[in-house]
C-alpha cells in the first residue's frame, strides 16, 4: 500500500512516515500542498493523509483538485482545530474520514486499514475466500481455520491482489506500492514471494489462489465471498 | 413611544394653529379699529354738516334750520340720528329722523373733546354715538353745546361679520394647505431614515451584508459607523477564532508529539507512559473545550440566520460517508423554512455532535426533528430532537454532563462533545433535555426561544 502524507509539521511528519513505514507501508511524503497536490496527481496511491491547515495551498484545495482530477484513493483529513464546519467542510470535499489532532497512531493505523478495505469494497475488515480468511485489522492469513505464518512483505503482496481481486496487477504496480521508493525495482524478488505465498496457501497445490499471466502480471484467483 | 412622524406632526400642527390663530385675531382687531374709525369719520363729516347750517345768536342760542342742506337727518329711514345738548343737558335741538326714539346723548364740557361711544336707543337698537363738543367765540359767553350724531351699527356689523367670514375661510384654507404641505415635507424629509430601517431589515434576513443606500450627511456619519460596527463585528470574530484555532494548533502539535514520543519510546516506565497519555488526552480536551468556548458567539445582532436543513442535510451526508459501514436509517423531518437565529459554526457545532453521538451510538435508526412550534404563551421557538435506538445514556452521566460540565466529562471518558454542545446552547439562552427514545436509546431536546 502507497500513502501520500501532506503534513507541513516537521516533526510529525516524520513521525506519521516512520510508524506507517514500520507498519509496511510505502510511504511518501510532503510538507507542502503544493507539492503534494503534484505528487497524488502523478503517482497512483492507494491511500493518502491530508492536513487541513496548510501554509500555502488548504488541504481543501488539495483535495478538491485531486478529486476533479478523478483521482480516486481514500483520504483522511486531520485537523487541528476539531470543529465541526471543518470537518464537514473536508468530507464535502471529497475526504472519506478525518481524525482531530492530537490522535493516537492506533486510532489513525484502524481508519487506515479501513479505510483501504473499503475503498476495495470490503465492508468487513475480515475476507473471507474459500478456505482463506484474511484479517486486515489483525494482519494475519488463516487457511482452513489454521493459521499461517507470513512475513510483512508476503502478507501485504496478498492483501494487494485480494484487495484488488479484480485486476491484473502488473509485477512493476506491486512493487510500487508494497516497497518504499528506494527498493530495486528490477529485482525478481516479486516472484519469490509469490511462489511462497502460494507454498503456504495452498501446499496441496488445489487451490491455485494466485494465477499468473504471463507478461502482464498476477491475479488473486479465488473468489471472495461476501463483498 | 410616539413615531417621529406623529411628533413632528403634532409640534407642527400646534405651532401652526397658535400662529394662524394669533395673526386671525390681530387682523380682526385690527379690522375692527379701521372700521370704528372709519364709522367715526363719517359721523364726524355729519357734525361738521350740521356744524355749517347752524345759526348762532347773539344770546348764545342756536338754531337749526328745518331744511337741512343735506337732508339726511330729516329723513325718516336714514340711519343717522342728531341731538344737541347745552351745557346744562338740555336738548336743543333733535334730527326730524329721530321721530318718536330717543338715545342717551352726552354733554361734554371740554371743547377739545371728541368722543365716540356705544349705545342704544329706546328701542334697544344699537347705535354708535359721536359726540363733539363745540362753542363759538363770535358770541358772547361763548356757549359750550354737545353735538351728538349717531347712527345704527347695523352697517358696521354686518361689514365685520363679512370680513371675519372671509377671514376664517382664508386662514382655514391655508392652515389645510400648510398641514398637508408640512406633511409631505416631513415624509421627504424623513425618509432617509425610513430607508436606513429597511435596510437593517434587510441585514437582518440576509439579503445584504451591509447599508448600501446614499444617505443625507446628517445621517451618513450614524450609517457608516453601523457599517464599521457590523464589519468590525465579523473581522472581530473571525480574527478572534483564527487566533484561537493558531493557538489550539500551536499546542495541539507539541502535545501529539509529547504522546507519542511517551506512547512509542520502546524502554519506559510503564506508568510514566500511562500517565502522559492519560494527561496529555484530557490536556487536549480541555483545549478543544475552551477554544469551542470561545469561539462560540452566541446571538449576534445584524446577522443573517442560518437554514438549519442546510446544515442538517450536510453533516448527515458528511456522517453518511464516515459511518458507511454501519446499517443506518435515518429520518429527517425539518419545517420548511427553518431558521437558526444565530451563528452558522455555532449551529454545525450543536448537530454535528449530536448527530455523531446518535449515529455512533445508535443500533440502525436516526431521528431528526426539526419544527417550530409555539408554547402556552403563543411565543415562538426552535425545537430540534435527536433520538436514536442505541444503549441511551445514563441518567447520572447526563446530569453530570448538564450540571458541571467538562470536568466531570473528560473524567467519565464520555468525551466533551455533550458540554461543549450545551455550553453553546446556554450561550444562546436555549434549553437541552435529555431523555429516554421512544427508539429505546437516547433522545436530546433542544429549544431555541426568540423564533422571529
Amino acid at each position: 500500500m502507497r500513502v501520500l502524507i501532506i503534513e507541513d509539521e516537521d516533526v510529525l511528519r516524520e513521525q506519521l512516515t516512520e510508524i506507517l513505514k514500520k507498519e509496511g507501508y510505502a510511504v511518501d511524503n510532503s510538507g507542502t500542498g503544493k507539492e503534494g497536490l503534484y505528487l497524488g496527481q502523478e503517482t497512483s496511491y492507494d491511500l493518502a493523509i491530508v492536513d487541513i491547515g496548510l501554509p500555502d495551498l488548504t488541504g481543501l484545495e488539495v483535495i478538491k483538485e485531486w478529486r476533479a482530477s478523478d483521482r480516486k484513493f481514500p483520504i483522511l483529513i486531520l485537523t487541528a482545530r476539531g470543529r465541526w464546519q471543518e470537518k464537514v467542510e473536508g468530507l464535502e470535499a471529497g475526504a472519506d474520514d478525518y481524525l482531530v489532532k492530537p490522535f493516537h497512531f492506533e486510532e489513525l493505523l484502524a481508519r487506515l486499514k479501513a479505510l483501504v478495505r473499503r475503498s476495495a469494497g470490503f465492508s468487513s475488515p475480515i475476507v473471507n475466500s474459500g478456505p482463506i480468511s484474511i484479517d486486515t485489522n489483525a494482519q494475519s492469513v488463516t487457511v482452513e481455520g489454521n493459521s499461517i505464518e507470513l512475513t510483512a512483505f508476503e502478507y501485504k503482496t496478498l492483501e494487494y491482489l485480494v484487495l484488488n481481486n479484480d485486476k491484473v496487477i502488473s509485477k512493476t504496480e506491486l512493487t510500487e506500492h508494497i516497497y518504499d521508493q528506494d527498493f530495486d525495482r528490477d529485482s525478481n524478488v516479486i516472484e519469490v514471494f509469490i511462489g511462497r505465498l502460494r507454498k503456504k496457501l495452498d501446499p496441496k497445490n488445489e487451490l491455485t489462489p494466485i494465477a499468473t499471466l504471463r507478461g502482464r502480471g498476477y491475479k488473486y484467483n479465488l473468489p471472495i465471498d461476501d463483498q | 413611544m410616539l413615531s417621529l412622524t406623529s411628533r413632528l406632526l403634532i409640534a407642527g400642527s400646534i405651532i401652526l394653529s397658535a400662529f394662524l390663530g394669533l395673526t386671525g385675531y390681530a387682523l380682526d382687531q385690527t379690522y375692527q379699529q379701521s372700521a370704528k374709525k372709519s364709522v367715526e369719520d363719517r359721523l364726524l363729516g355729519q357734525v361738521m354738516t350740521l356744524i355749517a347750517a347752524a345759526q348762532v345768536k347773539l344770546d348764545g342760542t342756536i338754531e337749526i334750520p328745518p331744511n337741512l342742506p343735506i337732508s339726511i337727518f330729516s329723513q325718516v329711514e336714514t340711519a343717522f340720528y342728531g341731538k344737541i345738548i347745552d351745557k346744562d343737558g338740555n336738548v336743543t335741538w333733535s334730527s326730524p329722523s329721530m321721530r318718536d326714539r330717543d338715545f342717551h346723548g352726552l354733554k361734554l364740557n371740554n371743547i377739545t373733546q371728541t368722543v365716540l361711544t356705544q349705545t342704544h336707543d329706546s328701542y334697544g337698537l344699537e347705535l354708535f354715538n359721536l359726540s363733539y363738543c363745540v362753542t363759538w367765540d363770535t358770541v358772547h359767553n361763548e356757549p359750550i353745546y354737545t353735538i351728538n350724531i349717531a347712527e345704527t351699527t347695523e352697517a358696521y356689523n354686518q361689514e365685520i361679520s363679512h370680513f371675519r367670514n372671509l377671514l376664517w375661510i382664508w386662514l382655514g384654507g391655508v392652515s389645510i394647505v400648510l398641514l398637508v404641505a408640512q406633511w409631505i415635507v416631513m415624509r421627504w424629509g424623513l425618509s432617509p431614515l425610513r430607508l436606513a430601517a429597511d435596510e437593517i431589515v434587510h441585514i437582518e434576513q440576509g439579503e445584504q451584508s451591509e447599508i448600501e443606500g446614499a444617505y443625507p450627511s446628517e445621517l451618513k456619519t450614524l450609517t457608516t459607523n453601523l457599517n464599521a460596527l457590523i464589519s468590525s463585528n465579523r473581522e472581530h470574530l473571525t480574527r478572534h477564532r483564527n487566533a484561537l484555532s493558531d493557538l489550539a494548533h500551536s499546542l495541539k502539535t507539541p502535545l501529539a508529539l509529547m504522546r507519542s514520543a511517551g506512547e512509542s519510546s520502546p524502554d519506559g516506565d510503564k506508568a510514566l507512559k500511562k500517565a502522559i497519555t492519560q494527561q496529555t488526552d484530557q490536556m487536549q480536551q480541555i483545549i478543544d473545550y475552551q477554544l469551542q468556548r470561545a469561539a462560540t458567539s452566541g446571538r449576534i445582532p445584524l446577522t443573517k440566520p442560518v437554514e438549519v436543513e442546510k446544515v442538517v442535510n450536510k453533516i448527515v451526508n458528511s456522517l453518511a460517508k464516515v459511518y458507511v459501514e454501519k446499517p443506518i436509517n435515518f429520518n429527517v423531518d425539518i419545517d420548511k423554512p427553518c431558521l437558526f437565529f444565530g451563528d452558522e459554526s455555532d449551529l454545525f457545532e450543536i448537530l454535528g455532535n449530536l448527530i455523531d453521538n446518535a449515529f455512533k451510538w445508535c443500533h440502525h435508526q436516526v431521528n431528526i426533528s426539526i419544527h417550530v412550534r409555539s408554547d402556552k404563551k403563543k411565543r415562538r421557538y426552535l425545537s430540534m430532537i435527536i433520538e436514536d435506538d442505541g444503549p441511551g445514556i445514563d441518567k447520572d452521566i447526563t446530569e453530570n454532563i448538564t450540571d458541571r460540565g467538562v470536568t466531570s466529562a473528560t473524567k467519565q471518558g464520555t468525551g466533551i462533545g455533550l458540554a461543549i454542545v450545551k455550553d453553546i446552547i446556554e450561550a444562546y439562552h436555549g434549553e437541552i433535555d435529555i431523555n429516554k427514545s421512544s427508539l429505546g436509546g437516547a433522545s436530546f431536546e433542544l429549544k431555541f426561544m426568540q423564533y422571529k
